[in-house]
């Protein structure tokens, strides 16, 4: 098995190199015949490195523990299915999961491109493939997966405890597979730069896949959060440590990315921006892959600890600046096909939007590194943790949900102060609203009271459009529910982007009623015991322990009454692993729209049988997990392919136009 | 109860003040003023939250203090028993009357953990510059988005030249051809609702 992995990734190193040379000189040589090939290299180094990868499936589940990095990952009590989640658990699995999840996606891509981009695809393929080579080549020297030990132990030191979870299945996957994508949208913009292609054509490829990227990456976020809520016991989603932030930068370059090609695909303008700003993304991207890759322990240190450490910065450092050469050679190509008309209009507020985006992700990147140029340049030793986030992201986060409100009632190009007043004072009209009812509510802090007033605005400026035009079309003799959906379709990109609005609106009201208004209380209990927390009472009733081979599991009963009231039973867990000597605790949680019940047990004294329980109130938080199906259903409104097909005559239309006159699709 | 009845007393008066000066309330014609006016009341009545128990300032202390022996967690995440220990003493210290600042200087004194073990770098000495960055950040991002609106909007002028100014309120040849272009669509749209035919029409940004 490991001799046919370690030949398979070989092979697709070989064929990667023939396929980056073979696009490059069949493109400059001007021969069809040698770029096809190349092409076709490209679907070979998928087939070579999905061998490889089963291959370490094999080995995992046949038990080689003579292959090192089975031996490190898994064990004879690992449960079968975890198979799936060591295969990504350390640095050289994640790398070849990386890859081969890179290869589809990039085999994909290549193959999905319409005719029209066929003389900038083998740039891009070129592109694809020399990061590929790059993969390939750090696991066929510094990180191979199927390295061998000198013997053959008897059983693996098996998977790290904390990945024992469901949402392990598909956190890491998918966060690794949205960074990677980040690597589509760069190398379309790519290679329509270095082939002279600089018209608005990437774009509509790069939107497709900029949008895939954003709602994976997303999504991954999301149930990283939820994973560490239920499993990380101290009542909380985020902590803003290295790994988080490494997922959280790209997705926000993503974010402004996705927004500003809009003004690019409809006016012809930011192109220069939209290059940069793919550039800067894809930069961030590899930037969270390099501290992503190896499971949830890597630090900041990591970069100083092994020899791959420099190497990936080296090829950051190259895949973030270099593409900037190409990009100034190019320089006088790129100009806007239109200059800007009125600094009150959409496409003024995507730049302040732009601005806010990558503020928050430069001031998340800037907390990632702070220690290492502390240390570097001060030699004290500091630590950068959740409050400096806040306090600095905190405000940038409400500037955006201020525009994310007020950008989409302003039309394109210019508008007039009548206008905007038009559409602006109803949402706000009800937005001081809401304001004013929550704070008749009993809600004080100004912080909550201006967030939730925002995102009220923002709620409220999409439901009133909504049911305007839904009204207009159902006068015409629809059904409202027929009128909606025919509202919807009539504009996807708009209505889908609408509905991810919503998601956000969702998830951020979710986050700022949990910040401010969590309740928390550490009580020692002994079975029969119970203890009081905002109206809840809170009984433990006993616990039993199961001995499992690797790890001792313990499993607390507690009845959860209110008024008198029996609401329900929980179960909260906590697991002991020798091995490792961790304890995994998993938190009894009861779920509801206004807020969760959250126990857990911290702690356990020997000999004595009173438990530790952590007992968390955390308003609003079903909300923040409410918003990850949304999301995605924005995302599919908006990419369905219809409304793909649509935008295809546009360019002649444009044309036929004198440019200043051109119409607004 | 008593800030949200104050400002809408602030409310009602000001209604007040409007409808006595005869001005229509709805269409008023500085609502913005009014919006910020109340907005400002409310935010300014809200200071007052109740004083926080000695628990609650012993969980905030939690979250500000790094566990120093397990690297990026706080005190208040941690489950190593050091970091009970540590939470132990911030109540113990708490009770004995010391405040936030003392029990975070005493953690983080040279002699025991240094600055690494606040969550929060100090907004003092060395660190400073992690704070100070940021707002410069935005300044100067600020300051280049002001530079290249002004330079774009220069580059306006040409089509500017043409009276009455190509306005999507006022062109009837975009309007036209937007009609046509709306025609052609699937759905003729109504009319009504759109004063401005080009632009105007949310749908379709």
């Amino acid at each position: 098995m490991a001799e046919l992995g370690l030949i398979s990734l070989l092979i697709a190193l070989a064929l990667a190199v023939y396929s980056l040379l073979a696009s490059v000189l069949g493109s400059l040589r001007n021969s069809p015949a040698l770029v096809e090939s190349g092409r076709h290299a490209t679907y070979l180094v998928t087939l070579a490195i999905l061998i490889s990868t089963f291959s370490l499936v094999g080995a995992f589940l046949s038990n080689d523990f003579q292959i090192q990095y089975v031996y490190a990952n898994s064990s004879l009590a690992m449960p079968r299915a975890y198979t799936w989640v060591a295969i990504y658990a350390g640095n050289e699995g994640s790398l070849l999961f990386i890859a081969a999840v890179f290869s589809i996606l990039a085999s994909a891509g290549v193959a999905l491109a319409p005719a029209r981009f066929r003389p900038s695809l083998p740039y891009t393929n070129a592109v694809l493939m020399l990061i590929m080579v790059f993969f390939l080549a750090v696991m066929a020297s510094l990180a191979n997966p199927f390295a061998k030990l000198g013997f053959t132990p008897a059983d693996g030191q098996g998977i790290n405890p904390l990945l024992i979870h469901p949402g392990m299945f598909a956190h890491p996957p998918l966060l690794m597979t949205g960074l990677v994508m980040v690597s589509l949208p760069f190398a379309f913009a790519l290679g329509a730069l270095l082939s002279k292609r600089v018209a608005d054509d990437w774009v509509d490829v790069a939107r497709i896949w900029g949008i895939l990227a954003w709602a994976t990456l997303g999504t991954g976020l999301l149930l990283g959060s939820w994973w560490a809520y239920t499993i990380l016991g101290w009542g909380g989603y985020w902590a803003w440590d290295p790994v988080e932030n490494a997922g959280l930068m790209p997705w926000l370059g993503l974010t402004a990315f996705i927004h500003s090609i809009m003004v690019q695909k409809r006016q012809g303008m930011f192109r220069m921006w939209n290059l940069a700003l793919i550039n800067l993304t894809f930069g961030l991207a590899l930037f969270g892959m390099f501290i992503n890759r190896g499971g949830p322990v890597p630090s900041v240190h990591s970069f100083a600890a092994s020899s791959l450490g420099w190497v990936f910065l080296g090829f950051m450092i190259t895949g973030a600046f270099a593409p900037f050469i190409v990009f100034f050679m190019r320089y006088n190509l790129i100009k806007s096909a239109r200059p800007l008309e009125s600094s009150l209009s959409r496409e003024a507020a995507f730049l302040v939007n732009n601005l806010l985006l990558l503020g928050v992700a430069f001031v998340t990147l800037w907390g990632v590194v702070y220690p290492l140029v502390s240390e570097l340049f001060t030699g004290i030793t500091v630590t950068v943790g959740a409050p400096f986030y806040n306090q600095v992201n905190g405000p940038l986060f409400l500037g955006l949900v201020l525009l994310m409100g007020v950008g989409p009632l302003l039309p394109w190009r210019r508008a007039s102060g009548k206008t905007v007043k038009r559409t602006l004072l109803p949402p706000l009209v009800i937005a001081l609203a809401v304001t004013v009812v929550i704070a008749a509510l009993g809600v004080r802090n100004p912080y909550a009271l201006l967030s939730f007033g925002l995102l009220a605005l923002v709620a409220a400026g999409i439901l009133l459009e909504w049911g305007r035009g839904t009204r207009a079309r159902q006068r015409r003799g629809e059904s409202y529910p027929r009128a909606f959906l025919t509202l919807i379709a009539s504009n996807r990109p708009r209505y889908g982007g609408y509905v991810a609005h919503l998601a956000v609106v969702v998830l951020a009201a979710g986050i700022v009623g949990s910040s401010f208004y969590a309740t928390q209380r550490d009580v020692l209990l002994l079975p029969g015991q119970s203890a009081e927390i905002q109206g809840y009472e809170v009984t433990y009733l006993e616990s039993r322990s199961v001995q499992q081979s690797d790890r001792l599991e313990s499993f607390f009963t507690l009845d959860v009454t209110r008024g008198g009231e029996f609401i329900t039973t929980l179960e909260a867990e906590r697991t002991f692993y020798p091995d490792f000597s961790i304890s995994a605790t998993r938190a009894g949680i009861r779920s509801t729209p206004v807020e969760d019940l959250y126990v857990v047990p911290s702690e356990t004294r020997e000999g004595d049988e009173s438990i530790g329980f952590r007992i968390f109130v955390n308003p609003m938080v079903w909300w923040m997990w409410l918003a990850g199906p949304i999301m995605i259903l924005g995302t599919v409104v908006a990419l369905w392919p219809a409304g793909l097909l649509s935008k295809a005559p546009a360019p002649a239309r444009r044309q036929t136009l004198p440019a200043s006159r051109a119409p607004v699709r | 109860m008593e800030s949200p009845l104050r400002s809408m007393r602030a409310m009602r008066a000001m209604r007040a003040v409007n409808a006595a000066a005869g001005r229509p309330i709805p269409n008023h014609g500085k609502p913005w003023l009014t919006g910020l006016l109340l907005l400002g009341l409310l935010l300014a009545s809200c200071g007052s939250e109740a004083v926080p128990s000695l628990e609650e300032r012993a969980q905030r202390i939690d979250k500000q203090l790094v566990c120093p022996f397990c690297p990026a967690e706080t005190i208040d995440q941690a489950q190593v028993p050091q970091a009970r220990e540590m939470r132990a003493f911030v109540r113990e210290k708490l009770s004995e009357g010391w405040t936030e600042q003392e029990i975070l200087d005493y953690f983080s004194a040279p002699e025991r953990y240094g600055p690494r073990v606040l969550a929060e770098p100090p907004k003092s000495g060395p660190t400073l510059t992690i704070w100070l960055l940021p707002p410069l950040g935005l300044l100067a991002g600020m300051a280049l988005i002001f530079f290249t609106v002004k330079a774009m909007l220069k580059g306006r002028e040409a089509p500017d030249a043409d009276p009455p100014g190509d306005g999507p309120d006022t062109d009837p040849y975009l309007a036209q051809v937007d009609a046509e272009i709306q025609a052609r669509r699937e759905f003729p749209r109504p009319k009504k609702e759109r004063s401005e035919p080009v632009n105007g029409d949310p749908s379709r940004g």
